[in-house]
């Protein structure tokens, strides 16, 4: 319980960081502008040069008024200043806070301002009127400005002077109760000036562009990805684990059924490549990837010694027993042999497998107990030696277990070098009982491939894997076939054996002085099983070269 | 499932607290350090909005033949001028009317950021083919319009100096700087100099000789010529712009258009003096008995070289048009 408890946090946390992730580059993203504003009580307001880019290159300003006309000027920063004079005015400097700008009624109090402001406003409010009419629509608000201040010098005091046209803004909007600029921004000193020509409270909102970013997004995916993953296949490791024990209990029996076959295992090498890796391959893909990724990380090198009763080793076993075969594919291959071919292909069982099998399955017989009277390599002899499968028992626990139903039981079996010599005396008996099996379901023909590669791949290992031998030569019969060292065989190949225990398979190289390290092995074949399988290609050397 | 719960809650708040990280601190304005150099005052987009609303006032004005409609954005000895022309047309002169060219060929644009500030634009070619205009327009304060002072037709020619860039600009040149071989303000009174005094003046070879001068000359010379025994010709000059509008170039040196107001006086003894038709269209009448006053704005631009040059000061161009006669 603790385990599916475990497995299920881990995929519920995955869930939640893949959920969070998402929630953080879509509902929690960050607005995308920056908006801040400020009311200036005073009807003028303007901004300190570098207020204008404070939070991004280009701006859109706006100013609002509740009643009259707004005007919205942008011009070089000692402009605006020597335009506004000692005309009272609002000064924005910056931002105090995201949504708030930091303002400061900068100007002199109103007393002294009017006689500026009338002085300058004089010169100024003609250029505007003529202009304005050409200028913008709104031909009807702007006289009436200009007549008001033209004709009360009194309410020029009051009424802020009216910066509408004038040649020094770079740029100009003017409306009722609102005017819009878009700044893109320039090198400079920049300043915008808002008024409300008819008094009255005027507001400033700059708003600006923000570069959004979404950090969490990906990594968050990621991980939540990875934990989701784990969680799963523990889950996966934990419901396979519960149907061992049948598996095992079938195994039995069909070891008790098959023994006879073991002579015919030899002969089974010629065995078409291409059948074994194709149903290997295909059922590899469906589910068994995965699995045999999380075996491969840590939880396997314990299961080894479970073997019998743990559940989890299945997708581990895989690997292990697979790469088993798949040195013994690829030897056959250089050998030219076909029979090396097949053996590693079929480690991987699948359901497509299976169902071929069960099919073929008389006729293998029928070709393999022919192939051993005649020739064992010959075309026909492929599927004969199909059947031997059983001889695969050289592993015996691995593929006892495996043929029962579960392949984790496979796994066990190969992965502590302990357990060798009693493996293989089980494989014998084992082995044979497989061949029965097959005929059930999926289970047995993963049995019965994983058999035949090792009963295949066994005289090629014993070549090239010298430790195999090693093994091998301690538990009498079994060992041989799994061994067969390949002296020819390129790097990966051997590597392959290896393959098999992952953390386990590390500890067993180390205890016989083998160079390479388990998990780039375990990685590896499940691979090449998978792809290889289905086309029958996938392992290019094995399955045509052995044909 | 209280582990369950408490790891995600602490995942969640890891997360959260990730996010909160990621809001940076408030950005503050960093502006841009005043230039050591003031910067042009105008962008070409003002410069042309500008020229349009210049045209567009003499359009609308030249439309109504009427001063009163000139507005704001034409002053001073272009208002002038352009009242003058307005009645001469009036009085059915052709081509009264200067015409000026609403693009422009050249911009010297002030770099300043004090006032008045001055922007100088050599305009196309004229439609009819004469020689381009030399556009002169000030600035007087923050809150004042860019307005038309006055225009100068180039001599035929004329070479105008090299100037910066409209986006650096032309730094304004002080009315007695002794930055330029010759400062503007003694540049327009040494011309004046020259007009009244002809090769006798002491600064006749500091001017290279120009239409102007020639024309001014010509004129004087025509009207004594006319009078003859019965009356007399006088000229006089004054300088208007007491501070010559002016702006640097390229080389140090400064263009400087001033004006000058010449008064033609003549006295008629026992005699009567037949005026032509763009005189008697401002005097109102095409024959005076006893006196005839025409005053004249001349306007001249010079290029003057930079301090330590031995050039003479190049006449670049001149606008001389009256603007009222009175007589009886």
């Amino acid at each position: 319980m603790l385990q599916r408890a475990l497995a299920t946090l881990l995929c519920l946390l995955g869930m939640a960081a893949i959920g969070l992730a998402v929630a953080s580059a879509t509902v929690w993203r960050p607005v995308d502008t920056l908006a801040a504003s400020a009311q200036a009580a005073d009807g003028l307001v303007t901004t300190e040069p570098g207020v204008l880019d404070l939070a991004a290159e280009s701006v859109t300003i706006s100013a609002t008024s509740a009643s009259g006309e707004v005007v919205l000027a942008i011009g070089s920063a000692e402009d605006v200043a020597a335009w506004v004079g000692e005309t009272p005015a609002t000064v924005i400097s910056g931002l105090s806070s995201r949504t708030t700008l930091a303002s400061s009624s900068g100007a002199a109090s109103p007393t002294p301002s009017p006689t500026p402001s009338t002085d300058a406003s004089a010169p100024a409010d003609p250029s505007a009127s003529p202009e304005a009419s050409p200028a913008s629509g709104e031909s009807t608000g702007e006289p009436e400005a200009t007549a008001t201040e033209d004709d009360g010098a009194a309410d020029e005091a009051e009424l802020p002077p009216n910066p509408d046209g004038s040649d020094l803004w770079v740029e100009q909007a003017v409306g009722t109760r609102e005017a819009q600029l878009s700044w893109p921004g320039e090198a400079g000193r920049w300043s915008a000036i808002a008024v409300a020509t008819e008094g009255g409270p005027v507001t400033l909102e700059l708003t600006w562009p923000q570069d959004v970013t979404t950090p969490w997004r990906v990594p968050g995916i990621i991980a939540g990805s990875v934990l989701l993953l784990a969680g799963l296949a523990w889950w996966v490791v934990l419901l396979l684990g519960q149907h061992r024990p049948d598996a095992v209990l079938g195994l039995v029996a069909r070891a008790s059924r098959s023994r006879g076959t073991p002579g015919g295992r030899r002969a089974q090498r010629g065995h078409p490549a291409g059948q074994h890796h194709e149903d290997p391959g295909a059922s590899v893909s469906g589910a068994d990837p995965d699995a045999q990724q999380p075996s491969a990380e840590a939880p396997w090198s314990p299961p080894p010694v479970v073997r019998g009763a743990e559940a989890a080793p299945d997708p581990a076993p895989w690997a292990r027993v697979a790469p088993a075969p798949a040195p013994a594919a690829s030897p056959t291959a250089p050998s030219a042999t076909p029979a090396g071919s097949t053996p590693d292909v079929e480690p991987v069982p699948t359901t497509r497998r299976a169902l071929r099998e069960q099919r073929e399955r008389a006729e293998r017989e029928q070709q393999e107990r022919a192939q051993r009277e005649g020739s064992t390599e010959a075309g026909g002899a492929p599927e004969p030696r199909y059947d031997p499968p059983p001889p695969s028992s050289p592993y015996p626990t691995g593929p006892g277990a495996a043929a029962g139903s579960a392949p984790a039981a496979m796994t066990p079996t190969w992965d502590p070098p302990a357990a060798y010599g009693a493996p293989n005396a089980r494989a014998e008996d084992v082995a044979p009982a497989r061949p029965s099996a097959p005929l059930p379901a999926p289970g047995p023909a993963w049995s019965e491939i994983a058999a035949q590669g090792e009963t295949t791949e066994a005289e090629p290992r014993r070549r090239r894997f010298p430790f195999s031998r090693r093994r091998h030569s301690e538990p009498p019969a079994p060992t041989p076939p799994a061994p067969a060292p390949l002296p020819d065989l390129p790097p990966i190949l051997r590597e392959e054996p290896p393959v098999p225990g992952t953390a386990s398979a590390d500890a067993w190289r180390r205890a016989w002085g083998l160079p390479s390290g388990g998990a780039t092995a375990a990685g590896w074949t499940p691979r090449d099983e998978t792809t290889d399988g289905p086309p029958g290609e996938g392992r290019p050397v094995n399955p045509e070269e052995g044909r | 499932m209280r582990r369950t719960r408490a790891r995600t809650l602490a995942a969640l708040a890891v997360v959260t607290i990730g996010l909160a990280g990621c809001s940076s601190a408030l950005p503050t304005p960093q502006p841009e350090a005043l230039p050591a150099v003031a910067p042009a005052a105008l962008v070409d987009s003002q410069v042309s909005r500008i020229l349009d609303e210049v045209t567009s006032a003499l359009a609308d004005a030249d439309a109504l033949q009427s001063a009163d409609a000139l507005g704001a954005r034409i002053g001073s000895t272009a208002k002038e001028i352009r009242a003058a022309q307005y009645v001469q047309a009036a009085a059915g002169a052709a081509g009264a009317l200067t015409e000026i060219p609403p693009t422009s060929q050249t911009i010297i644009a002030p770099a300043t950021t004090e006032w008045p500030r001055t922007l100088m634009v050599v305009t196309t070619a004229p439609e009819d083919l004469r020689a381009p205009l030399l556009l002169t327009l000030v600035q007087e304060s923050p809150r004042a319009a860019y307005t038309l002072m006055s225009w100068v037709r180039l001599f035929p020619g004329t070479q105008m100096p090299a100037t910066a860039q409209p986006s650096i600009g032309s730094a304004p040149v002080d009315g007695a700087s002794q930055e330029v071989a010759t400062s503007p303000i003694d540049v327009v009174a040494r011309y004046v100099d020259v007009l009244a005094k002809g090769s006798d003046s002491d600064f006749a070879e500091a001017f290279s000789a120009d239409p102007l001068r020639e024309r001014i000359a010509q004129q004087r010379a025509g009207w004594t010529e006319a009078v003859g025994e019965q009356g007399s010709v006088a000229e006089s000059y004054e300088i208007l712009s007491a501070e010559p509008s002016s702006l640097a170039t390229a080389d140090g040196g400064a263009i400087v258009v001033g004006t000058v107001r010449t008064v033609t006086a003549i006295s008629l003894v026992d005699s009567t003096l037949t005026v032509g038709d763009q005189t008697a269209a401002l005097l109102g009448s095409s024959e005076v008995s006893s006196s005839l006053v025409i005053s004249w704005d001349s306007v001249v631009a010079f290029s003057v070289p930079p301090a330590g040059s031995a050039d003479p000061i190049v006449v670049l161009g001149a606008e001389h048009a009256p603007i009222s006669v009175t007589g009886s």
